[in-house]
C-alpha cells in the first residue's frame, strides 16, 4: 500500500515508469473486467490498455481519499460501457421475450459427463449471460461478483446512488433467472 | 406477502443480508408459492454461475505494451506544443519586426537626401519635416506592403499561413480546463 502511494506520487509528476509498475500490478483486474464487459479478448485488450492511458492522462484527478483500484475500474467501466452504446444491440429486457439466440445458447449448458468439458461448458455459459444485459447493468453484476464491491462502492465507481445500483442489480438477476428458465424450457420443448 | 416482498428477500439472501425473521417468512412463502418457488432456484443458480466464475488473467505482455503505448503516446503531444509554440513566436516577431525593419530602412534613405540629416539641428522645421519624411515613409511601406507586395503569391501564402498558425496556437492556449470529475 506504501508503494502504491509512492507510485502513484511519482505518476502525478509525470514519472511513467512509476505508471508501468501500476499497470503489472493492476493488469488482471482491469483485463478481467474489459473481458467480462466486452465478452472477446481482442477488443478486451484494446479497452484494457485504453483505459491506462486515461488513467495515466488523468492520474492528477485522482482523489487519495479513495481507493485506487475503485478509481481504476470506475475509468475501465466507463470506457467499457462506451464501447458497448457504440455497437448498438438490443439487450434482454424485463418487458420482452428472450431472443431467439440466446434462449438457445443458454439451453446449451447442461452438464455432460467430463469435468472439463462441463467447467467450459459453463464458463461459456457465463459469458453468454452477462453479454445480454445492457451495459450498466453488465457492470454492476461484473463488479459486484468478481470484484466483490459493497452496493455503495459499485455506486461511487459509477457516479450513481446506492438504490439506482441496487435496482440495476435486481433487475439483472431477474433477467439472468429468467433467461435461464426460458433457457430451459426451450431446450425441453426441442 | 407479496412475491415482490420475497423477490426482495431473495436478494438479501444472495447479498447474505436475510435476518433470521426474513429467512423464516421467505420459506414459508417458497412453501406455498410455485413462481416463486422456481425463481429462486433460478436465481439459485445462476448466481452460483456466476460467483464460480474465474479471474481471466492479462495476456503475457499486457503491461508492456502499455508502457510502450504510453511512451509514443506522449511525444507527438510535446513535439506539437514545442512546433506550435516556436512558429507562433517566429511568426509574431516578424510580424513586428519586418514592417519595423522596413519603416526604418526607408527613413534613414528620406534622410541621407542632401537636405536631410546636415540641417537637423537647425530647428523645429527640420524636425517636422523629419516626421514629414517618417510618415511619409510609413506611408510608403504600407502602400508597398499592400498593393504591391499583396499582389505576389509570396506573400499571399505566408499571410494565410500565418493566420493559420496564429488561430492554432490562439486554439492551444483558449482551451478550457478539463472539468475535474471524481473516478473519471
Ligand atoms: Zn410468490
Amino acid at each position: 500500500m506504501g508503494d502504491e502511494q509512492a507510485w502513484i506520487g511519482r505518476a502525478r509528476s509525470g514519472d511513467k515508469e512509476a505508471f508501468s509498475r501500476l499497470v503489472e500490478a493492476y493488469q488482471t483486474p482491469v483485463y478481467n473486467l474489459t473481458y467480462r464487459m466486452l465478452g472477446n479478448s481482442d477488443e478486451a485488450e484494446e479497452a484494457a490498455q485504453e483505459a491506462f492511458l486515461r488513467a495515466y492522462s488523468r492520474i492528477k484527478q485522482y482523489d487519495a481519499a479513495y481507493k485506487f483500484s475503485t478509481w481504476l475500474l470506475s475509468i475501465t467501466s466507463h470506457h467499457c460501457i462506451d464501447r458497448l452504446r457504440k455497437r448498438r444491440l438490443t439487450w434482454l429486457s424485463l418487458d420482452e421475450p428472450l431472443p431467439a439466440q440466446y434462449a438457445a445458447h443458454l439451453a446449451s449448458g447442461t452438464p455432460g459427463p467430463e469435468a472439463q468439458a462441463v467447467r467450459s461448458e459453463l464458463e461459456d455459459r457465463v459469458q453468454e449471460l452477462i453479454d445480454a444485459l445492457q451495459p450498466d447493468y453488465r457492470a454492476a453484476v461484473v463488479l459486484r461478483y468478481w470484484y466483490d464491491m459493497s452496493y455503495e462502492e459499485i455506486a461511487q465507481a459509477m457516479q450513481t446512488t446506492v438504490s439506482a445500483i441496487k435496482s440495476r442489480l435486481f433487475r439483472a438477476r431477474k433477467m439472468l433467472a429468467a433467461a435461464q428458465t426460458t433457457g430451459t424450457e426451450m431446450a425441453e420443448m426441442v | 406477502m407479496t412475491h415482490e416482498e420475497a423477490f426482495s428477500l431473495m436478494m438479501d439472501a444472495l447479498d447474505g443480508a436475510l435476518a433470521p425473521a426474513g429467512a423464516d417468512r421467505l420459506e414459508q412463502h417458497l412453501a406455498a408459492c410455485t413462481g416463486c418457488r422456481a425463481e429462486w432456484s433460478a436465481l439459485q443458480l445462476v448466481d452460483d454461475l456466476l460467483a464460480g466464475a474465474p479471474t481471466i488473467p492479462a495476456p503475457a505482455g499486457f503491461a508492456g505494451r502499455v508502457s510502450a503505448r504510453l511512451v509514443a503516446a506522449s511525444w507527438p503531444r510535446t513535439l506539437g506544443a514545442l512546433f506550435t509554440l516556436s512558429v507562433g513566436s517566429v511568426a509574431a516577431l516578424l510580424t513586428v519586426a519586418v514592417p519595423a525593419a522596413v519603416v526604418l530602412i526607408a527613413t534613414w534613405a528620406a534622410l541621407s537626401q542632401p537636405a536631410g540629416f546636415a540641417q537637423l539641428a537647425i530647428g523645429l522645421q527640420q524636425l517636422a519635416r523629419m516626421g514629414g519624411a517618417v510618415l511619409g515613409a510609413s506611408r510608403t511601406t504600407l502602400r508597398i506592403l499592400l498593393v504591391e507586395t499583396t499582389g505576389s503569391p509570396l506573400f499571399l501564402s505566408w499571410a494565410v499561413a500565418l493566420g493559420l498558425v496564429l488561430a492554432a496556437w490562439a486554439h492551444v492556449l483558449g482551451r478550457p480546463a478539463p472539468v475535474r470529475v471524481r473516478g473519471r
